[in-house]
C-alpha cells in the first residue's frame, strides 16, 4: 500500500495507513463514494437528506440543496398555516369560483380524491381543518367551512378546483409525503438517496436495506424495531409524542382519533404511504384496498408487537 | 415532569458530561464550514463571539417569552452585517446544534441543523443498531444504509426550533444589530 508497513500485524490493519508515508490511493469502489447529511427543520418537522454517490462532497452538497428546496417550494404551496399559499387561496375563493391550481395541487388532490372514494370517506382532506382549528393547531385565516361539507363537494375539473360548499382542505395527511417524492424526484438516480421528513421516508436503492420503527408510546422504554424495508416508501401515524405528534380526525365523528397503536404503511410512493396511514387508523380491517393498492401495513403496539395486516 | 426537568437541567451541563446514559441517537449534518457556505457564499465571515450581560439575557428572555440557556453566542459579522450563530435547541425530545444566517435587517436568511440528538435516547432492539454513532468520523466511508438509519414513527414537531429562532431575533434587536 506504499506505506512502508512490512509487519503482518500492520498489514492487518484495516485503516491501511499508518502515518508513515503518503496515504494510500483508496482501492476499494466504497472507498470513492462521499456522503453527505443534511438536516433542516421543514414541514413542520426535521427533514434529512442522506445522499450517497461516485461525486464530490460539494457536488453531493448541491443536489442536496435543491432537494431542500423543491420541498420548500411545496410547502410553499401547500401550507394551510401560510395565508399566501396557494392552498390558502383556495380555501378562500374555490367555493365563490373556480380557481386554477398547479401541476403539483392537481396531482395531490386528484390522489386525495380518489383516495376519499376508495376508502369511501375514511380519507377525507376536507374534513380535519375544522377540528384542529378549533383544537389551536392550524390557524384560522381562512372562511368557515359547512360542518356538513366533505370530500363530495370538491370538484376538480382539469386544472380548475371549485367546492359546492364552503369547505377547508387541509393536505397535512398527504403533502409532507407529496414533498419528499417530489424531494426525491430532482435527485439524480446515480446517487443512493434517502429523504425522511419527520418519519415520512424514501429511499433508494432500498432493497437489502432496513428501517427503523418506533414502538408507540415508548417515549422512556426501549423501542425502536428494526425491519428490512420494502417497496420504498413508509410514513407512520401514531400518539407517540403526546399533544405534538400526529394527530388524525375520524371524518364520520370529526372527532381526533385515539390509538396506542402505531400503522406503518409501505408504499411505492412517500405520498401513499403518508396519506394511507390515515385511512390504517380509521379502518385497521381495510385488508382488500391493502390488496387492491399493493401496499404493506404494519400494526405495532405498546409492548413492541407487530402485525402484518391483510397479506404483507 | 421531573424527569424532563432533570434532563434538561443534565443537558445544559459541561459538555455533556452529564447525559444520561440513554442518549443513544446523535446524527451530524453539515459541518460549520459548510453551512456558512450554504448560508452565506462567498462573503466573508468575521468572528465575532458575543457575551450576553445578567440584564440582556434577562430582557431577551422576557421578550422572546423563551429561556436564555447561554450567555456566550457564537457569531460571526458579514461585511453587510448580516450574521451566522450557533445556537443550541433543547426541545422535550431533541437536543439540536443550530446555525442561522441573519440579515441585517435582523430577517432570518437560513437555518441548518449541524447536529441533533434524542435526549430520551432509545434503547435500541437489534444490537446491530448500537454503537452506530461511536466512532464515526468523516474519513469512514460508509455506506449509506450502514452510517444512518431510516427511522419511522409518529412526526415530531420542531416547534423549539421555532422558539429558538424566535429568541435568537429578539438577541439580534436588543444585542446583535448594535455591534
Amino acid at each position: 500500500m506504499g506505506s512502508g508497513s512490512t509487519t503482518p500485524l500492520r498489514r492487518a490493519d484495516t485503516s491501511g495507513w499508518h502515518g508513515g508515508g503518503p496515504p494510500p490511493s483508496p482501492p476499494a469502489e466504497a472507498e470513492r463514494k462521499s456522503s453527505l447529511a443534511q438536516c433542516r427543520p421543514a414541514l413542520g418537522t426535521y427533514v434529512k437528506v442522506f445522499l450517497v454517490g461516485d461525486c464530490s462532497q460539494d457536488a453531493l452538497l448541491e443536489h442536496s440543496l435543491a432537494a431542500f428546496a423543491e420541498i420548500e417550494r411545496i410547502e410553499r404551496t401547500m401550507s394551510f398555516h401560510d395565508p399566501r399559499s396557494e392552498l390558502s387561496r383556495l380555501n378562500r375563493e374555490a367555493s365563490r369560483r373556480p380557481v386554477r391550481v398547479s401541476r403539483e395541487m392537481v396531482e395531490v388532490l386528484s390522489y386525495a380524491l380518489r383516495l376519499s372514494r376508495l376508502t369511501d370517506g375514511a380519507f377525507d382532506f376536507t374534513v380535519a381543518a375544522s377540528e384542529l382549528i378549533r383544537l389551536g393547531v392550524l390557524p384560522a385565516h381562512g372562511p368557515a367551512a359547512d360542518s356538513l361539507a366533505t370530500w363530495r363537494d370538491l370538484r376538480l375539473d382539469g386544472d380548475q378546483v371549485r367546492f359546492e360548499k364552503p369547505l377547508l382542505i387541509d393536505l397535512g395527511g398527504i403533502a409532507k409525503g407529496y414533498a419528499v417524492d417530489r424531494a426525491m424526484s430532482v435527485l439524480p438516480a446515480s446517487l443512493e438517496a434517502s429523504v425522511n421528513a419527520g418519519g415520512d421516508l424514501r429511499q433508494r436503492p432500498w432493497r437489502g436495506r432496513t428501517v427503523g420503527i418506533r414502538v408507540p408510546g415508548s417515549l422512556h422504554r426501549d423501542s425502536v424495531v428494526e425491519l428490512p424495508m420494502c417497496l420504498g416508501a413508509v410514513a407512520t401515524s401514531g400518539s407517540y409524542f403526546g399533544e405534538e405528534g400526529s394527530i388524525v380526525v375520524c371524518p364520520k365523528r370529526r372527532r381526533l382519533v385515539a390509538d396506542r397503536r402505531s400503522f406503518s404503511v409501505f408504499a411505492p410512493t412517500c405520498m401513499q404511504a403518508d396519506a394511507l396511514t390515515k385511512v390504517a387508523h380509521l379502518a385497521p380491517g381495510s385488508d382488500p384496498l391493502w390488496r387492491q393498492l399493493n401496499v404493506a401495513v404494519l400494526m405495532v403496539d405498546e409492548t413492541a408487537r407487530c402485525w402484518w395486516l391483510g397479506d404483507a | 415532569m421531573d424527569r424532563r426537568r432533570f434532563i434538561e437541567g443534565a443537558l445544559a451541563g459541561t459538555a455533556g458530561l452529564l447525559l444520561p446514559q440513554k442518549v443513544l441517537w446523535a446524527e451530524t449534518f453539515l459541518t460549520v464550514e459548510q453551512a456558512q457556505r450554504v448560508l452565506w457564499g462567498d462573503e466573508s465571515l468575521e468572528a465575532m463571539p458575543v457575551e450576553l450581560t445578567g440584564e440582556q439575557i434577562e430582557s431577551i428572555a422576557k421578550a422572546s417569552k423563551v429561556r436564555v440557556r447561554s450567555s456566550k453566542i457564537q457569531a460571526w459579522k458579514t461585511a453587510e452585517g448580516g450574521w451566522f450563530v450557533l445556537d443550541q435547541v433543547i426541545g422535550k425530545h431533541e437536543y439540536i446544534d443550530l446555525a442561522v444566517a441573519l440579515t441585517h435587517e435582523g430577517k432570518v436568511k437560513g437555518l441548518e441543523v449541524l447536529t441533533y440528538r434524542e435526549a430520551y435516547g432509545y434503547e435500541i432492539r437489534n444490537a446491530k443498531w448500537r454503537g452506530q454513532f461511536h466512532g464515526r468520523d468523516a474519513s469512514e466511508r460508509l455506506r449509506l444504509d450502514r452510517q444512518i438509519r431510516n427511522i419511522t414513527g409518529a412526526t415530531l414537531s420542531c416547534r423549539h426550533v421555532t422558539d429558538g429562532i424566535n429568541r435568537l431575533m429578539h438577541t439580534w434587536d436588543q444585542v446583535l444589530r448594535h455591534l
